[in-house]
């Protein structure tokens, strides 16, 4: 697995070299057996953050997507001839990974059944434990950590996970 | 009504150290000036102000026990030079008001002395540019 970059949207001031610096990025490395005491808590999480978010849309879903179906085959045998670029379009959307925030949002949307302030909180413990690099040179650390704002925290936890954790679940 | 700082915060490198309590003293680093007197005569005088700016450093003293962790980082920021930044942050508990104080090229200028012994700490004097 490589190291994955993640632009800050708001950048942080850090300290290298006895100089105060602004980061604008960060890159992380893959996470190992060392980090599988967080790491499972996170894959978890989405795991059942999204069954429940699946059983949701299946109830709410159902009918419409009977009705979807219907209409999708009798268009299908419209087009019987001229299959070659719907085809290509369904795979290209099949092959689109899901973003880091959609994740993140996934997770939220858990409701009862995620504690979400465990989440978080594991979430920081993994960022700050050596495999986040600020501008690639400087370890992400408690008090840079508390620097980050809340959408460039997310977006580095979603793709940690995108990445790292639940990549063989979204493959 | 305000309280008195006595436990800030310390990150040294970006990361938070532990300190011996009581033990962060640091000066602005702006510098001694000298003020004297000009005779504009019949016993009056002017002021000639002067600012010494051969000093203009600030210096933050910290105390740490002599713990392995404690005395590798020490050995650490000494062997930085002056590559290091601190930042000290002291917060009133009552109010939430921070005070804040940044020292960038910081060295550890002494050549502190650790103990090992069951009561003991060393303590570590830095210089740095004034204080941000």
């Amino acid at each position: 697995m490589k190291e994955v970059t993640v632009t800050l949207k708001t950048p942080i001031e850090y300290a290298y070299k006895g100089e105060m610096l602004k980061a604008s990025f960060v890159t992380i490395k893959p996470t190992t057996t060392k980090h599988i005491h967080l790491t499972s808590v996170l894959k978890q999480a989405f795991q059942v953050s999204a069954m429940k978010m699946s059983e949701r849309t299946d109830a709410e879903e159902l009918k419409e997507l009977k009705e979807e179906k219907a209409a999708e085959k009798a268009e299908k045998d419209a087009k019987n001839t001229e299959n070659g670029e719907e085809s290509n379009d369904k795979k290209a959307k099949k092959d689109e990974k899901i973003s880091p925030s959609d994740l993140m949002s996934t997770i939220y949307m858990g409701g009862k059944d995620i504690n979400i302030k465990e989440i978080v909180l594991t979430g920081k413990e993994l960022l700050t434990s050596g495999i986040v690099m600020v501008e690639g040179e400087e370890k992400l650390t408690r008090p840079l950590c508390d620097k980050l704002s809340q959408e460039d925290f997310e977006e580095i936890l979603g793709s940690i996970m995108v990445n790292f954790i639940v990549a063989s679940l979204l493959d | 009504m305000s309280l008195a700082i006595s436990d800030p915060a310390v990150v040294i490198n970006n990361e938070p150290i532990g300190i011996a309590p009581g033990t962060v003293k640091y000066t602005e680093g702006f510098g001694e000036a000298n003020i004297r007197a000009q005779s504009t005569g019949n016993g009056n005088v002017t002021q000639i102000y002067s600012r010494d700016v051969t000093m203009n450093f600030s210096t933050v003293k910290i105390s740490l026990y002599n713990d392995i962790k404690s005395i590798n980082l020490a050995r650490a920021w000494k062997a930085l030079l002056n590559e290091n930044s601190i930042t000290v942050t002291g917060t009133d508990p009552a109010t939430g008001e921070s005070l804040t104080r940044t020292f960038l090229s910081a060295a550890v200028i002494n050549d502190y002395e650790v103990e090992f012994a069951s009561d003991s700490m060393f303590e570590l004097e830095f210089k740095s540019l004034p204080a941000v």
